[in-house]
């Protein structure tokens, strides 16, 4: 999919990620994991196109072409880790829009029948509906109704339904209760049979149940890229203490 | 034109740049304070088109003019957010009164225009406009309890974070240039409207005075179904009547100024919630 060659990001003198060598798969889990200030969340900037990196190049790994703001803004599905959906907007509104984006290119188009209230007109595959009904999230709710933890599964659904080429999902698992953390990593598992998903999260154990690849952020260099199976709990904690 | 005529064909000019206001605040949540430009632009352009175009070319040209003016006003949305673009706005109106104001001083030449053309007959002006601001009101009202725009929803999103709306798939350019476009557009139309009735325009026509008109209607209509009509019932009609009555130009002119004011004030304060949000 990607190629991260030698990629890094400075704010004034601080290197947020410095020398990064990464070559991203077209599909699976991608876990980056480490320490607060590791350059986890610069990371998915830099590949959502939201953030230029100050040296190096992002390429395409088939063609080795270099993938520029506007391809990584055109290709890439954030999930940001604060509060950003919409107010004065019901939850079946926001994902219908995300199913369908080109409805809301013209302002005298096509408009939205405000009863059709029901999650299956959306067609979601069973994880995401699963996701809403543990929130409980009624598809007639209004966003500015939900809680912390309502409104992170309604963004994550969301993301998952917006159709771009890579997901990055930025702590999907924060704030949500234990079953809802499962639904969510069900999800994130359905969406990785087709994309390649990106995941920073601070949740290892749930990370590394559903992770392909786990790559280590230090201090904004990259420790390793490691299998799930071949990295312990433990070690992943003594990069963080070492790095 | 008769006395009524007068007086609502002046509400129907601030309904226009009120509803425009509001709607720009309710849909991408940016106050803009820049109004009386885009209303201003539409007269002047329609006063100088109409000596060398026919008046519908002149009217056309002038609301495009004024669309195209507020979508590079819009184009710094992304950048210049929140608080800061009312700020942003308010600037861009003050920077454009002192150009039109200060005119003849920079050019040798006031910027004066007598002479407009009125669009069509008095009696059809009014009667027209009134019937037509009623129908698409209510339409819009019916219209809008059934069915919610799919624009609405991409523009609510982009409000809150492009970011959600890249990676939705939306385009914050193409959703600002059909607003600056609209909101720009309406306001135009206003003052084509405005420059028609009066016969003259002039910089005095448009200051900071009717920034704080246009931003308590918009204010008002933002905040419920009736708030158009009560606001320019109150803060242009009543002073208006006043005014023809008895109390004088300059005591209605503050008295509308004190109202608007303490209009903006009581709205903020008891703004209720967004659209849904709980009580």
């Amino acid at each position: 999919m990607l190629v991260l060659d030698d990629v890094g990001v400075s704010f004034g003198r601080r290197r947020a990620l410095d020398g990064l060598r990464l070559e991203l798969p077209e599909r699976g889990v991608v876990a980056v994991v480490g320490p607060n200030g590791a350059g986890k969340s610069t990371l998915l900037d830099v590949l959502a196109g939201f953030l230029r990196e100050s040296t190096g190049r992002v390429l395409g790994s088939r063609d080795g072409l270099e993938r520029g703001l506007r391809w990584r803004r055109q290709n890439a599905a954030r999930l940001h880790q604060g509060r950003v959906l919409p107010q004065g907007v019901q939850t079946f509104e926001l994902l219908s829009l995300a199913r369908n984006p080109t409805n809301a290119r013209w302002m005298f188009g096509t408009m939205l029948p405000r009863r059709v209230l029901d999650y299956s007109d959306l067609e979601l595959a069973p994880p995401f509906l699963d996701v809403l009904r543990l929130a409980a999230v009624g598809a007639d709710m209004p966003l500015d109704w939900l809680s912390w933890g309502q409104a992170r599964t309604v963004a994550f659904v969301t993301a998952s339904l917006a159709p771009k080429a890579y997901v990055l999902l930025d702590e999907p698992f924060a704030n949500l209760s234990p079953a809802l953390v499962e639904a969510t990593s069900l999800g994130i598992s359905e969406l990785a049979r087709e994309r390649l998903v990106v995941v920073v999260e601070h949740d290892l154990d749930a990370l590394l149940g559903i992770a392909n690849q786990v790559v280590v952020l230090v201090g904004g260099r990259l420790q390793g890229v490691f299998a799930p199976a071949a990295l312990s709990r433990d070690a992943l904690l003594s990069f963080f203490v070492s790095g | 034109m008769g006395f009524l005529g007068g007086i609502a064909i002046v509400c129907i000019v601030f309904a226009l740049g009120g509803w425009a206001t509001g709607w720009l605040a309710l849909r991408l949540r940016v106050l803009s304070i820049a109004s009386p430009v885009f209303l201003g632009s539409g007269a002047y352009t329609f006063a100088l088109l109409c000596r060398v175009a026919p008046v519908p070319v002149a009217a056309a040209g002038a609301i495009l003019g004024s669309g195209a003016l507020a979508v590079a006003l819009l184009s710094a949305r992304e950048r210049v957010v929140g608080t800061d673009f009312a700020l942003f706005s308010f600037c861009v109106q003050v920077s454009w009164l002192a150009l039109v104001s200060n005119w003849d001083a920079l050019t040798g030449g006031a910027l004066g225009l007598p002479g407009v053309p009125a669009l069509w007959g008095a009696t059809g002006l009014v009667g027209g406009l009134v019937t037509a601001s009623a129908v698409a009101f209510a339409v819009a009202a019916l219209w809008r309890r059934e069915r919610a725009a799919w624009f609405s929803v991409g523009a609510a999103v982009l409000a809150r974070s492009s970011e959600l709306g890249h990676s939705i798939g939306l385009s914050p350019l193409r959703t600002d240039t059909q607003a600056g476009l609209l909101y720009g557009g309406v306001n135009g139309a206003a003052g084509v409207l405005l420059a028609s009735y009066l016969g003259y325009v002039g910089p005095g026509s448009f200051d900071t005075s009717l920034s704080v008109l246009l931003v308590a209607i918009g204010v008002l209509s933002s905040v419920g179904r009736h708030g158009l009509l009560l606001g320019c019932a109150v803060l242009v009609a009543a002073p208006e009547l006043l005014r023809l009555g008895g109390l004088g130009t300059p005591r209605a002119a503050y008295l509308q100024l004190l109202l608007s004011g303490a209009v903006v004030a009581l709205a903020t304060v008891r703004r209720p919630p967004p659209v849904g949000a709980p009580s």
